[in-house]
């Protein structure tokens, strides 16, 4: 085949699918008002473009069936419009068999058995056609009960007319080519962004350089070598540089103007309009209820709402997944709605607006609604989430648990919902490109999912945090709130650190850095961060970060092949400097964050409260705020805790009474931690008594060196979590 | 029938990959680590627009820490099919041809996970060098 042809042959099967979903959706609307004679002369419009072009093209099998189909439908138009069931039948077989045959491996060779299939039909055409041969008119076929005239009317709204559709595909066409240029354009911009950075860094460097000449000149006394020619020679320059300066400023402004226009420009040729993509759904759903028994009507509503064409066709099969549910799980059938005392015929309305920087995307049903005390159930019976965390969480949050991972409220798996992606690939899949998704719903009213996804995916906002091993991001979207190092009020307790954002408001707190695997920054260090607070699914999760450097307008790369496998991450971006960040998958950190509340309960329930004896350990620890933090976590464990605030003040103590077991710090004024071991491992009575170092030093030297003078263990403060206390705690204490 | 191979060193071990696998030769940078990765992934450097992900071919291999007599770190961008990658090496020497009848099955070059990545060895000028199959190599360290 010459490379024309591929060329002619690829882009036909692209139109032709495209043309396609036109077709299956006037057909659908065909079904319900069956005398719509503006969608059956688009109909016929369509059909006979493809029949045209796949007769130039020479593509015999998909030429036979267009042309058959359109011999229905032109039988129908001639018998006054109204298109009986079983010819709409005969049309919807084929265009499925025309959309087979398009996105089969060759259009010249077709399957055989998509060839025998299009026999068949073509035999029940012509069958068909012969034994109605002789009807004159077409008895009027009374239109499906509508539920509510009004929405009715909102389907069928001025920008769902043929003319106005035709103008948006012809708009929307020119993303077939464009799409491989625009990724390099998004990335060129992204390139001039990081220029107009370096640019705005060179003129930092010569405010500075400037300043200190002037200063320079300003120390100046009679008297110095330099004379006042020197001086005014001196000023001249600096007056010069800041000229200079000036002039780099105004023409960084005005890249940075340029940059913007570009990048807006990039921006609005991706956006293609929702509807593309909503017009998908409407012969699926409308094929599930007949599988099902039911009767649907799809509203949609904001389709000219405009979004990046790769955020579209990322949400296309988390939104098949939800319409498959809300169809399966959500309407009822016609019997048990009129006892409902609701209309034989369920709504399934697909709405799209913006919302400032996002799109808000609805699935609402007007089906029976999810019972949030049976999820409950669900959740404490498959172990999920404990009676008393179910205790603490609003019906509304319980819902969110719909999109845990292995969670089905169903018994039996469905032909339909129970396949390919669940509720929690469907949050994934948002959640990769920065959206999110929650669900409301009342029993016996019906259920609205609620996704929310950035207008465009290239350019998104991260906020920037610097942790101990280079710079991470979080989707801005994902945040809830941030809290200065001042606002914090951190509550320990045995199942770990909890941030309180208001009287009864906890929010589980974790290191970033810890959380994420790296050895972590210098304890104090980190306790003195801010706290950013993400939200997820409707839980929360308090995320201790290094230091924050703000948000950022960055492009997003998609991560390197190589690591794609890697959890945790979603992807790349590169900021001012040329500085990397890596950006965060939030879903996936919240699942590790669940993960090691999890372990941590587990451990400290069997290595105290199982143990259910109070036991009593010295902590010597200088830092306050670190000695409270340790005391406050060794209490909630279940333990007596003694303060000492250096080791004089400890041995002062040891003096007196006698603890179960010693927790040290190193560095301490008077009395340091190696002092003091020494000094209890010199006393008979305190000779044997356990004792754990926890210090900020990390180095193989320090641990030999405690361990010598008479420590049991040892402890990394910037590795400290409350596993680890619990578990060294459990194995010196065991014999006791 | 011959075909040019990039040798390098890593400590004592001499290896080479086909040269059309190498995309450019960088000076040696500090990587940015991700999280949950294998140790032997050193994490990502900048590479253009894009984020290179660098490995620590040593420790892929599990070759012992022995070093070369004289060291001249750099990063060999390596490029198979969509996986494109960043290896350490402690020096990079250069382009040789290497033709069908001078590789010979691996026999001589056992150290750690080496032969599970070799396709052959042969004799540069009396260096052994371990000619790595890059398909191998680089799937089998993508994680």
């Amino acid at each position: 085949m010459d490379e024309m042809r591929a060329k002619l042959l690829g882009q036909f099967g692209q139109m032709s699918l495209e043309r396609l979903e036109v077709l299956n959706l006037r057909l659908v609307t065909l079904e319900e008002k069956p005398s719509d004679a503006e969608a059956i002369e688009e109909l016929m419009r369509e059909i006979h473009t493809m029949k045209g072009e796949s007769r130039m093209l020479g593509l015999t099998t998909l030429n036979t069936v267009s042309h058959r189909v359109e011999d229905v439908l032109v039988w129908c138009r001639d018998r006054g419009f109204r298109v009986p069931q079983e010819a709409t039948d005969l049309c919807f077989s084929g265009f499925d068999l025309m959309g087979g045959i398009c996105v089969g491996e060759s259009l010249e060779e077709v399957d055989p058995g998509l060839v025998e299939a299009v026999d068949e039909l073509l035999a029940a055409i012509d069958g068909y056609l012969t034994e109605n041969a002789d009807l004159e008119a077409l008895e009027p076929v009374e239109p499906a009960a509508s539920a509510e005239p009004e929405a009715e009317a909102e389907s069928s709204e001025p920008a769902d007319t043929p003319a106005a559709r035709s103008t948006s595909k012809s708009d929307g066409a020119f993303l077939r080519v464009g799409v491989g240029k625009l990724d390099r354009l998004t990335h060129f911009s992204g390139d001039l962004f990081l220029r107009q950075a370096h640019q705005e860094q060179v003129a930092s460097d010569l405010e500075r350089v400037t300043e200190d000449l002037l200063s320079a000149v300003v120390k100046m006394r009679p008297g110095e070598p330099l004379d006042r020619r020197d001086i005014t020679r001196l000023s001249a320059y600096g007056k010069e540089l800041r000229a200079r300066l000036a002039a780099l400023r105004d023409a960084s402004f005005m890249s940075h103007m340029r940059l913007r226009e570009l990048q807006d420009d990039i921006s609005q040729i991706r956006l293609i309009e929702v509807e593309s993509l909503f017009s998908r759904y409407v012969r699926a759903a409308r094929d599930i209820a007949k599988e099902q028994g039911k009767q649907v009507r799809v509203v949609i509503d904001g389709g000219d709402v405009a979004a990046d064409n790769h955020v579209l066709e990322s949400l296309a099969d988390p939104l098949l997944h939800l319409i498959r549910n809300s169809v399966d799980h959500g309407l009822e059938t016609p019997d048990v709605r009129v006892a409902a005392g609701k209309p034989e015929q369920g709504t399934l309305k697909l709405t799209a607006r913006h919302v400032g920087a996002q799109v808000e995307i609805l699935i609402q049903d007007d089906g029976g609604g999810i019972d949030p005390n049976r999820v409950r159930a669900k959740l404490e019976q498959k172990d999920l989430l404990s009676k008393t965390e179910l205790d603490g969480m609003s019906k509304e949050a319980i819902l969110q648990q719909l999109f845990r991972s292995g969670f089905s409220t169903r018994d039996k798996v469905s032909d339909l919902s129970g396949r390919g992606v669940g509720l929690d690939v469907v949050r994934k899949n948002v959640e990769a490109m920065g959206g999110t998704a929650n669900v409301e719903s009342h029993v016996g009213k019906g259920s609205t999912f609620r996704l929310m996804v950035p207008i465009s995916a290239a350019v998104t906002q991260a906020f920037v945090v610097r942790l101990s091993v280079g710079l991470f991001g979080i989707q801005s979207m994902a945040i809830d709130t941030i809290v200065d190092e001042g606002d914090l009020v951190v509550e320990a307790a045995a199942e770990g650190e909890s941030l309180l954002l208001g009287e009864a408001d906890r929010v589980p707190l974790y290191d970033l850095e810890l959380m994420l695997g790296f050895p972590g920054v210098e304890r104090d260090v980190a306790l003195r961060s801010d706290v950013i607070v993400v939200r997820q699914a409707g839980r929360r999760l308090g995320l201790r970060a290094g230091r924050l450097l703000g948000e950022r307008t960055v492009v997003q790369q998609s991560m390197s092949a190589f690591v794609q496998g890697l959890p945790l991450t979603s992807g790349t971006a590169l900021i001012e400097g040329g500085e990397l960040v890596t950006l965060l998958q939030m879903h996936a950190v919240f699942d590790q964050a669940l993960d090691a509340a999890g372990r941590r309960r587990k451990i400290t329930k069997s290595a105290a409260q199982e143990a259910n004896v109070r036991k009593r350990v010295l902590l010597v620890e200088d830092s306050d705020l670190t000695r409270e933090m340790l005391a406050s976590t060794l209490s909630k464990m279940g333990y007596e805790v003694w303060e000492a605030v250096n080791g004089q003040d400890g041995l002062d103590k040891l003096d007196r009474r006698t603890p179960d077991i010693i927790v040290t710090d190193l560095d301490m004024p008077i009395l340091d931690g190696f002092g003091l071991i020494r000094a209890v491992r010199a006393r008979p009575r305190l000779a044997e008594l356990p004792l754990i170092v926890l210090s900020t030093r990390d180095s193989a030297e320090d641990k030999r060196h405690a361990a010598q003078a008479g420590a049991d263990a040892y402890l990394v403060k910037s590795a400290f979590n409350e596993d680890a206390l619990s578990q060294t705690f459990a194995s010196l204490l065991i014999d006791d | 029938m011959s075909e040019g191979y990039f040798i390098f060193e890593l400590g004592a071990t001499r290896l080479g990959v086909p040269a059309t696998s190498i995309e450019t030769v960088l000076e040696p940078q500090r990587a940015s680590p991700l999280p949950q990765a294998p140790s032997y992934l050193l994490g990502l450097i900048p590479f253009g627009q894009e984020a290179l992900a660098l490995m620590d071919l040593r420790a892929f291999l599990r070759l012992e820490l022995d070093s070369a007599d004289e060291t001249m770190p750099r990063i060999l961008v390596l490029q198979t099919g969509d996986l494109r990658v960043g290896i350490e090496v402690d020096r990079a020497i250069g382009v040789i041809d290497v033709t069908n009848d001078e590789i010979n099955p691996v026999e001589v070059l056992q150290g750690g996970r080496l032969k599970d990545f070799l396709h052959g060895e042969m004799d540069d000028d009396g260096n052994l060098t371990g000619l790595l199959d890059i398909d191998a190599l680089l799937n089998g360290a993508r994680v």
